[in-house]
């Protein structure tokens, strides 16, 4: 078991610093974006702007967009990068090809349920500085859960009772995170994988629907579990042991 | 014992290499040389199993498989090492796939080179670079080392104090297969030379065989290639003699 883990710390150790420096990116961001938009707006009765239009106008979902992008490109490098052919010694470890593809699988998805807590966690903070801010006489204690309902982005977030939503982000999770694994394992053998721009804006797409879209819902949810199965069929197919032999 | 018997390989329609007949048995450091596109490169990821071929290649008389794939180690001017880790986590992620790994001999060499443990590889100089692929070809505890092109970009001084090196640190069963345009160079570090020529095996022989008929590896290696020594000077009275 010990190989194993030590290929899910070399996969580790070579991004998380950046990912998590990118989450605080966001973040930093984020923030300062919202705290633009409000402080535009004005403040007191006059300058009231309502919580869903705050989030639209700091842009958000773009920032969000921009992250999932830089963070795809990041976590896809390891196992194929410029500078190094890293597949001479992933070839010949005491793990399979495949193994490795799984160990990557779990660690890109890992890294997209943090990039999605992160944003939730700070979407939340936004909303709990939007309250401080605000005149008490224009918010009342159901602004944030009227926000969540009426805002794609931050109802696509946090789904609450939409178990549609819910299960098209985790599908959709898995099939970038999967997908961004086979990626480098593609690249390996001369070939491209699904680029991640590609991959974001189906993610800037779900992130964009609005309640009660069941029919996005279904489409993204078989959208995401089909990617994953067909990345997990090539390496499934292709990834043989280490010994046999690729055509360069 | 490395054997090769019969082993070709295309690129679509060019050949790679053909035929190659090539045994190399433990404890020898064998020079690998040849032009450029000559099948150097190919031959060795043949061995190593990193593309298709005809033919066969055998290791102590079995095929090389994930079982025995560890006794071979890699060391290219391409570099196989990851440039996000430090060398400490090479040294602890190579440790636990190579069973054979010599942390003594990785920190020996470390210190000798003077590169740092805890700094992304991808921060070295290019010469440090190939220095750290080296070392991890080296600490593998691999019986054979193959090495391509090592030490491009290597000041000479430094190419000289690995050479020092290598040979003082080598154990006699460890076979090393040194591929390189640096002839002279290495021509005493080597004490078997293999020529290969446009895909094939053109010359085979032993330094102490050359040094007994009274020739230097170099004069063997033109001999082989049919250099012509005048081709400079007449090429040189071409291009400045009167028309």
């Amino acid at each position: 078991m010990k190989p194993h883990l030590s290929v899910l710390m070399l996969l580790a150790r070579s991004t998380i610093y950046k990912v998590l420096g990118l989450l605080l990116a966001l973040a930093l961001v984020e923030g300062a974006l919202f705290h633009l938009a409000l402080v535009s707006n004005g403040s007191g009765d006059s300058g009231f702007v309502s919580l869903e239009r705050a989030f639209a106008q700091s842009r958000i979902p773009i920032v969000f967009g921009v992250c999932f992008l830089v963070m795809t490109i990041l976590i896809e490098r390891t196992g194929h990068a410029p500078g190094s052919k890293q597949e001479y010694t992933l070839w010949r470890l005491s793990v399979s090809e495949r193994s490795v593809f799984a160990w990557q699988a779990l660690y890109n998805t890992s890294c997209y349920i943090m990039l999605w807590a992160a944003q939730l966690f700070v979407a939340l903070a936004l909303c709990r500085l939007y309250l401080l801010r605000t005149n008490p006489a224009f918010t009342s204690h159901q602004t944030v859960l009227l926000a969540f309902y009426r805002n794609n982005f931050l109802h696509s977030l946090l789904p609450l009772d939409e178990v549609s939503r819910w299960v098209s982000n985790v599908a959709v999770i898995i099939g970038v995170g999967v997908t961004s694994a086979s990626v480098p394992f593609e690249r390996r053998r001369g070939k491209a994988g699904v680029t991640a721009f590609v991959r974001a804006v189906l993610v800037l797409k779900l992130f964009n629907s609005g309640l009660g879209n069941l029919d996005v819902d279904i489409f993204l949810s078989l959208f995401g579990l089909a990617v994953a199965g067909v990345a997990v069929y090539r390496v499934w197919t292709q990834g043989k042991e280490v010994h046999v032999k690729y055509e360069n | 014992m490395i054997q090769i018997r019969n082993v070709s390989k295309s690129y679509g329609r060019k050949r790679a290499l053909k035929d190659i007949n090539l045994s190399l048995p433990h404890g020898e450091i064998v020079g690998l040389f040849g032009e450029n596109g000559a099948g150097k490169t190919t031959l060795m990821k043949c061995i190593l199993g990193f593309v298709s071929y005809t033919g066969e290649i055998t290791l102590d008389s079995e095929p090389i498989t994930p079982k025995n794939i560890s006794r071979i180690s890699f060391a290219t001017s391409e570099h196989s090492f990851f440039p996000n880790l430090t060398a400490q986590a090479h040294k602890e992620f190579y440790s636990e796939h190579f069973p054979r790994f010599s942390e003594k001999r990785f920190r020996g060499l470390m210190d000798f080179f003077g590169l740092p443990m805890h700094e992304p590889i991808r921060g070295f100089s290019t010469g440090q670079k190939n220095q750290f692929e080296v070392i991890l070809s080296l600490c593998q505890g691999a019986d054979y080392i193959l090495m391509d092109e090592p030490f491009v970009g290597n000041d000479v001084f430094n190419r000289e104090d690995f050479y020092k090196v290598m040979m003082g640190i080598l154990e006699p069963t460890e076979t090393v297969l040194l591929s390189t345009h640096l002839i002279e160079e290495v021509s005493s570090l080597v004490g078997r030379a293999v020529l290969i020529r446009q895909g094939r095996i053109v010359g085979d022989v032993y330094v102490s065989e050359l040094e007994d008929s009274g020739r230097d590896l170099m004069s063997y290696i033109k001999e082989t290639y049919h250099y012509r020594a005048d081709r400079v000077s007449k090429a040189i009275d071409e291009l400045t003699g009167e028309e």
